[in-house]
């Protein structure tokens, strides 16, 4: 009561309060056509394409140099089958791993009810609405009148018997929000592989489009030299260059939508993280401010107390005094009235805290109908890619001993 | 109904879980990881009856128990579950092996720890400044006093 200026200033509203929260979900992926898939993939390197090109035309060359009815034929011609396969096997297990994430996330991820973040978020508005201020005539009292009685005093017991369940509430959200992270940075691992993986892909389809391009232009020649070779060729070597070639295609696709739903996950975990960070933000500058009103209100009534008491004592004994001290209640109840202020910013960051509960519900409602609509997308196209896997899955060879065609030789990792 | 939450680990868990690392490590890594080990368990130490102090801020009490609960004991078992001499020798990730990877991450804990704990103490320093303040208004008396009024 020192300082009469600073006593009376009202209480400055918590910073944050300032900055509207505003979560946003990202769009859902829609689905890659197998055309886009070249082009939306990693690019094959310049500097790798004279490379790439050698092997293709190699392999051409050393086709049509050997005897159709030769065993050498036969295992040139399965290079083809077997081209790329454990790359194509690499990027459809990461696919179903991802086909699993989506789902496990909408069912117990941060966007659901019953995740760690849901839980602590729900447990915090029920806790937030237990102390809330403005809650029926409560507030209003509290305003209406000076002195309080035992009302703020009632408030702010109630208050620190919930600091507890506060404090847990926060807890868990810490480690949901640690959870969070943790999940986007092996998102982002796993993003970085499939990202070197469809590169790979890439290179094949690259070297697909110019065997078959090579091969109709010696199969047109051949069909008016030698139409028998022109016939074994376009059977036993063109058709399974051109279904090699759709399938490279079909598992890039997929794997450019998983790609692209990995984003989804990482994005909307970043913008829970964001949401969980506002939540505790608001909620701690709600409680500080509660215990700023709270020591005001208790150290001012105290003294209130008192100077009343003294005040009534000595306008008693001593007139001439009277009206000075007259003048000091009236100070005192404008100083009393001042701290009621606070009570409003207390209202007024209690509000906040609900805003930010309800921007966070309303983003998890939109997110998980963009998360659901990713998973859609991507189990349809995964479907498409099935029939492949189960054709490569047939010619299993390619697991241990590559295809003469397989670039795993060349030093074509990106990695790093 | 509301959710249970878990309360809140006791002092003796946190420091627990520290030294259960500890125990886990023994004889299995380079000194180098004993050592930034034993640092961190010594800061989690310091900072552990510190926990409640209104000074320290919601999120820092919980990185520090988060530390020693499970950002060091996750570093420590991934580590442990590789094979030593592909930790130690196999390049990984930007060039470093496991073992540089593991020496970073450590190196990161301890050094967020450790400012962590320097803050509280400045705040606790604090205190004792304006304790200081306080017996020197009370006491210094008026600028106009005679000597003779002095107490």
């Amino acid at each position: 009561m020192t300082d009469q200026a600073a006593a009376a200033a009202p209480l400055e509203p918590p910073e944050a309060d300032n900055i509207g929260l505003t979560l946003e979900p990202p769009a859902p992926v829609a689905a890659v056509a197998t055309t886009q898939a070249p082009a939306l993939a990693p690019k094959v390197d310049p500097a790798m394409v004279p490379q790439l090109s050698q092997k293709a035309d190699a392999y051409v060359a050393s086709l049509l140099e050997s005897d159709a009815k030769s065993p050498e034929f036969t295992a040139k011609a399965d290079s083809i089958r077997t081209m790329g396969d454990q790359d194509v096997r690499r990027a459809a297990d990461v696919s179903n791993r991802l086909l699993a994430t989506p789902v496990k996330e909408i069912k117990e991820g941060g966007l659901s009810e019953s995740g760690t973040v849901g839980q602590s978020l729900l447990a915090l508005r029920r806790a937030v609405e237990d102390l809330d201020p403005s809650e029926e005539t409560f507030g209003r009292k509290l305003l209406g009148f000076i002195p309080f009685g035992d009302k703020i005093s009632d408030y702010f017991q109630r208050y620190e018997s919930a600091q507890k369940q506060l404090d847990a509430i926060i807890r868990a959200l810490y480690n949901g929000q640690d959870e969070l992270r943790k999940d986007n940075a092996a998102l982002n691992l796993e993003k970085r592989n499939l990202w070197d993986t469809m590169g790979r892909l890439n290179q094949y389809i690259f070297m697909a489009e110019r065997i078959d391009a090579q091969l109709s232009a010696t199969i047109a020649e051949l069909d008016v030299t030698d139409p028998e070779r022109a016939k074994v060729m376009r059977e036993d070597v063109l058709f399974y260059v051109r279904q090699k070639h759709q399938d490279l295609l079909t598992q890039l696709a997929v794997s450019i939508q998983g790609y692209l739903a990995m984003d989804i996950i990482i994005k909307n975990n970043l913008e829970l993280i964001k949401g969980v960070d506002r939540a505790t933000t608001t909620t701690l500058s709600a409680l500080r401010t509660a215990v700023i009103v709270a020591q005001a209100l208790a150290n001012q009534k105290l003294v209130l107390d008192q100077i009343t008491a003294l005040n009534t004592t000595t306008s008693n004994m001593i007139v001439a005094t009277s009206k000075m001290l007259a003048d000091n209640s009236a100070t005192i109840q404008e100083q009393a009235a001042s701290a009621t202020i606070g009570i409003e910013q207390l209202q007024e960051a209690f509000a906040n805290i609900y805003t930010t509960l309800d921007t966070i519900s309303d983003f998890k409602i939109r997110a998980l109908d963009s998360m659901a609509q990713t998973v859609g997308v991507l189990q349809t196209e995964t479907t498409k890619a099935a029939e492949y896997l189960e054709r490569s899955r047939n010619s299993d060879r390619s697991e241990l001993q590559g295809g003469s065609l397989d670039i795993g030789g060349l030093n074509l990792n990106t990695n790093r | 109904m509301l959710p249970e939450l878990p309360p809140p680990p006791t002092g003796e868990e946190i420091l627990g879980s520290v030294e259960a690392v500890r125990t886990r490590i023994a004889g299995r890594v380079p000194p180098s990881i004993a050592a930034r080990v034993d640092r961190i368990a010594q800061i989690v130490g310091v900072m552990v009856p510190r926990l409640d102090r209104p000074s320290l801020g919601s999120q820092q009490a919980h990185t520090v128990v988060a530390t020693a609960t499970s950002y060091l004991p996750e570093a420590v078992d991934a580590y442990l579950r590789l094979p030593r001499d592909f930790a130690d020798r196999r390049v990984v990730a930007n060039g470093k092996t496991s073992l540089m990877l593991l020496v970073d991450q450590l190196d990161l804990l301890s050094a967020t720890l450790m400012k962590i704990s320097d803050a509280v103490s400045r705040q606790d320093a604090n205190a004792l400044i304006a304790h200081g303040a306080f017996l020197e208004e009370k006491f210094k008396g008026s600028s106009l006093n005679t000597p003779s009024t002095e107490a």
